[in-house]
């Protein structure tokens, strides 16, 4: 029965795909004869491709829960002995299934945002469904054409082959749709972009559509970002959290000219400034999604596992790609004029000057990570040599910016706009400078050397001292106005300033994270040695007693367990289990180290080869503060959803721009 | 388009940057459309160049142990697969052909080797697929496959007749890949 099933999720692709072009025709068939309604039933089209494709995404996971191998893709990623819960994340185990994840967040962005726009902008409606249905057809003729995940096989075979056991993982479960929804997300700014250029304006109303857009699938990057990094950091076994990888890198890629879109934005909201440049961020930032999704699926990057790729998805995805591209800078390119306005720089020492260097910053990076992660990439292609450009380019060339930015962070929130001067600027750094001054100074005491270093102990206290200043002369003036106490004050003004206080705090978290990644790459203790029973040795001021051996067996994998008493001083701890994990059915071994995580920092302990005789070598790793990195991206998520949360934007459109969005086009 | 605030200024000057803005992504394609093209599956390999190395090892399914010298005489094709290898069913059809034409000229020989699987897994598969009509080798702890540098399979290694290793391939082989290796080995494809 249930092979019917699987038809219909097939049928469901297809009458997608059918509706897809029924919206982009309707759409602009609508705006030019002037036809409300047709544009009317595209906007309904592209809600009922949210439906359908819901129901594709449910047959393929169905699949999955009843083991049903008649599947191609079930036998492929699951067996009976895999856990429910694997089986239901199976979907985006590999290829057909993530690009049909993929599929479903791009019809709910899609669904969202003509329904949520159709009153507010009216009149980019059109262009927008048109973008939207043309990006849901590209994908959807991949998914139906040269990648279904529909596929059956007769007769079904009795049992099915494995999931990835990577992917067997709590973090990893996460990490890939957070990742997708980072992605995908950043299409609804891109579908405005069009529509601006097409209309030839971008106007306060255009601001208010992009910013929350770009703000929530900057939110998802970051945080798919961080779960893949933390995955790493206790899976993978080296206690590394990032290897600037060609598939890490495509993922920072759109992560580092969002983060730019998300900034510029800000000064088109208030001084009408950027306009052309931040609809070339916004098409740039899909684009760069876009090549991430290519880079990982196309097998261009060699990968270990990437044999049996179809060179014609890889052709298919690039055309794709191209299209989307070409395209976009194209029209960009063409219209961008219309865009231009009076508006200008006031001064070198403003907001906007700040916000401009931010930008100059993050595209920076952006190129260097591109040039380093394409470089091997063409040498490859026209010299046939093979190399990998590794960590020390990027950690040499990069760091000292995100230095930069971190400094710029400490000036950009409260530089005031249009100009500011020299005594000003003096007035607010003041404080936060002498204290700055001071910690950098005990810093080097405690043994920080290095200019990146320091500059970078510099850039994050001047970051929290100048948020404090700044906020803390707020509440006084705010207390003294209203008479109330300093605590009710500062909710006050954060309640009615949601996106400033909400960016503030994002700011705070990212300092935080890169106090984590800071101290825990300068202090970082290590030690490898070879154990028998009652064995002891010492690391981070644990003291570690080796037990010994053990097999364990889980349900479709064996490990080697080794049992580890943690002593602090003459205190017990209990003990730590490390563990190397095989999967027979896929012959693959994991690693599962053993972590005892406090704020103070990280115990983690990895098991090597067994010496024989009960004995084996010990890995153990002390990361001083590293699990701030990851307590920091939580403060950023607080401070990205109480920015989100502001709704008073609407009330604003709802006059000026919306009026402007009606008479203009 | 008429608006006050939004006059459009002159772009005279200006028009580098478009071309770059197109350039560029431009490129980017077309370095894509060629690494499309490139061959992913030849891969460096300190063996090649290199003689044989020697391997003795328990033949699977029992019988003489299957051996490999640089003084074997034969140009030899090593093939590692193992039951749990989803590729290896691509290429099976190919290299049954290849080991069937070995026995009916005897200008070549072929060599399988069993990579980190179990014999039971192995047999199956074999039952499976069809067997090789050829011997294979139980590699059980991959201790062969490391001194090849074998790192994902199916790999291929195509040894001419003076012991020499003159390719590696990797990933499934077609028929068109083989006949180009078999060339190198001086043996008509």
């Amino acid at each position: 029965m249930s092979g019917s099933l699987i038809e219909l999720g097939m049928v469901a692709s297809v009458l997608a795909l059918i509706l897809t072009v029924v919206a982009a025709v309707l759409a602009l068939a609508g705006e030019r004869l002037a036809r409300p309604a047709y544009v009317h039933v595209a906007r309904q089209a592209l809600i009922a491709n949210f439906a359908l494709i819901t129901l594709a995404c449910f047959t393929v996971v169905w699949s999955f829960v009843q083991n049903d191998f008649s599947v191609a893709y079930v036998t492929q990623n699951s067996n009976t002995r895999l856990p429910l819960i694997f089986r239901l994340t199976a979907l985006w185990g590999a290829h057909e299934g993530s690009l049909l994840l993929w599929m479903w967040f791009l019809t709910i962005y899609s669904a969202l945002a003509v329904i949520w726009h159709w009153e507010t902008h009216p009149r980019s409606m059109p262009y927008v469904i048109a973008t939207l249905a043309a990006v849901q057809f590209g994908f959807l003729s991949l998914i139906v054409f040269l990648s279904s995940p529909f596929t059956e096989l007769i007769p079904p075979p009795p049992e099915g082959r494995e999931l990835n056991p990577l992917l067997q993982d709590p973090g990893l479960i996460i990490h890939p749709p957070l990742l997708y929804l980072g992605y995908v997300g950043f299409v609804v700014p891109f579908a405005f972009a069009i529509a601006a250029l097409v209309r030839g304006t971008a106007g306060a109303e255009w601001v208010v559509a992009v910013r929350r857009w770009t703000l929530f699938a900057w939110l998802s990057l970051t945080s798919g970002i961080m779960v893949g990094g933390y995955w790493a950091y206790y899976e993978l076994g080296w206690g590394g959290y990032w290897a600037w990888d060609p598939v890490e890198n495509a993922s920072l890629l759109p992560w580092l000219t969002g983060t730019a879109l998300l900034h510029s934005v800000m000064a088109q909201e208030k001084r009408n400034l950027f306009r052309g440049w931040n609809t070339s961020l916004a098409i740039s930032t899909f684009a760069l999604s876009l090549l991430g999704t290519f880079l990982v699926r196309s097998g261009v990057l060699t990968s270990v596992h990437s044999f049996a790729v179809d060179p014609w998805r890889g052709m298919y995805l690039l055309v794709f790609l191209a299209v989307v591209t070409l395209g976009g800078f194209g029209l960009l390119i063409a219209r961008v004029d219309t865009l231009r306005t009076a508006a200008k720089l006031d001064g070198t020492l403003s907001r906007e000057a700040a916000l401009l260097f931010n930008n100059v910053f993050f595209i920076v990076t952006a190129a260097t990570v591109l040039v380093g992660t394409l470089y091997p990439l063409a040498v490859e292609v026209f010299t046939g040599v093979k190399l990998t450009i590794a960590a020390p380019y990027f950690n040499t060339v990069v760091l000292p910016i995100f230095v930069a930015i971190v400094i710029l962070m400490s000036l950009g929130p409260v530089i005031p706009w249009r100009k500011a001067n020299g005594k000003q600027i003096i007035g607010f750094l003041k404080v936060p400078a002498a204290i700055t001054a001071g910690l950098v100074v005990l810093a080097g005491i405690f043994g920080v050397r290095g200019v990146v270093p320091l500059a970078a102990v510099a850039g994050m206290v001047l970051v929290i001292s100048s948020i404090g200043a700044d906020v803390g002369r707020a509440v006084v003036n705010r207390s003294a106005v209203s008479g109330k106490s300093y605590l009710s004050s500062l909710l006050w003004l954060a309640l009615w300033n949601r996106r400033r206080y909400g960016g503030l705090v994002v700011h705070i978290g990212v300092v935080i994270v890169a106090f984590g990644i800071l101290a825990s790459g300068l202090f970082v203790e290590t030690k490898t040695v070879a154990l028998g029973p009652n064995d002891r040795f010492e690391v981070g001021g644990y003291t570690l007693t080796f037990k010994g051996l053990q097999t364990v067996d889980g349900p479709n994998w064996v490990a080697r367990q080794a049992d580890i008493e943690v002593h602090d001083g003459d205190k017990s701890l209990g003990l730590i289990h490390p563990q190397r994990r095989n999967y027979p059915r896929s012959d693959m071994v994991t690693t599962e180290s053993a972590i005892r995580t406090t704020f103070a920092g990280d115990l983690y302990v990895v098991i090597g080869d067994e010496l024989g005789e009960g004995r084996a070598s010990i890995r153990g790793y002390y990361f001083p503060l590293i699990i701030w990195i990851w307590v920091g991206w939580l403060v950023i998520i607080a401070g990205s959803l109480f920015s989100m949360s502001q709704r008073r934007e609407k009330a604003r459109i709802a006059s000026p721009a919306a009026r402007e969005e009606a008479v203009r086009s | 388009m008429s608006d006050v605030s939004d006059t459009a200024r002159p772009a005279a000057g200006r028009r580098w940057w478009r071309s770059a803005a197109l350039a560029l992504p431009a490129a980017l394609m077309i370095l894509f459309g060629f690494s499309l093209g490139r061959d992913s599956s030849v891969l460096p390999s300190a063996l090649v160049g290199k003689p044989v190395p020697a391997v003795e090892l328990a033949r699977l399914g029992g019988g003489d142990p299957v051996r490999l010298s640089a003084d074997g005489g034969t140009p030899t094709i090593v093939n590692f697969w193992a039951s749990w290898c989803g590729a290896c069913r691509t290429e099976h059809g190919v290299l049954v052909e290849l080991g069937v034409r070995a026995g009916e000229t005897g200008g070549m020989r072929l060599v399988g080797i069993n990579h980190r699987d179990g014999e039971s897994n192995a047999n199956r598969f074999l039952a499976e697929q069809g067997a090789f009509p050829y011997p294979s080798a139980i590699d059980r702890d991959g201790r062969t496959g490391v001194e090849f540098g074998v790192y994902g399979l199916p790999e291929t290694f195509f040894i001419a007749a003076d012991g020499t290793v003159m390719a590696r391939h990797v990933g499934p082989l077609s028929r068109e890949q083989a006949g180009t290796y078999l060339q190198q080995l001086g043996v008509s494809p």
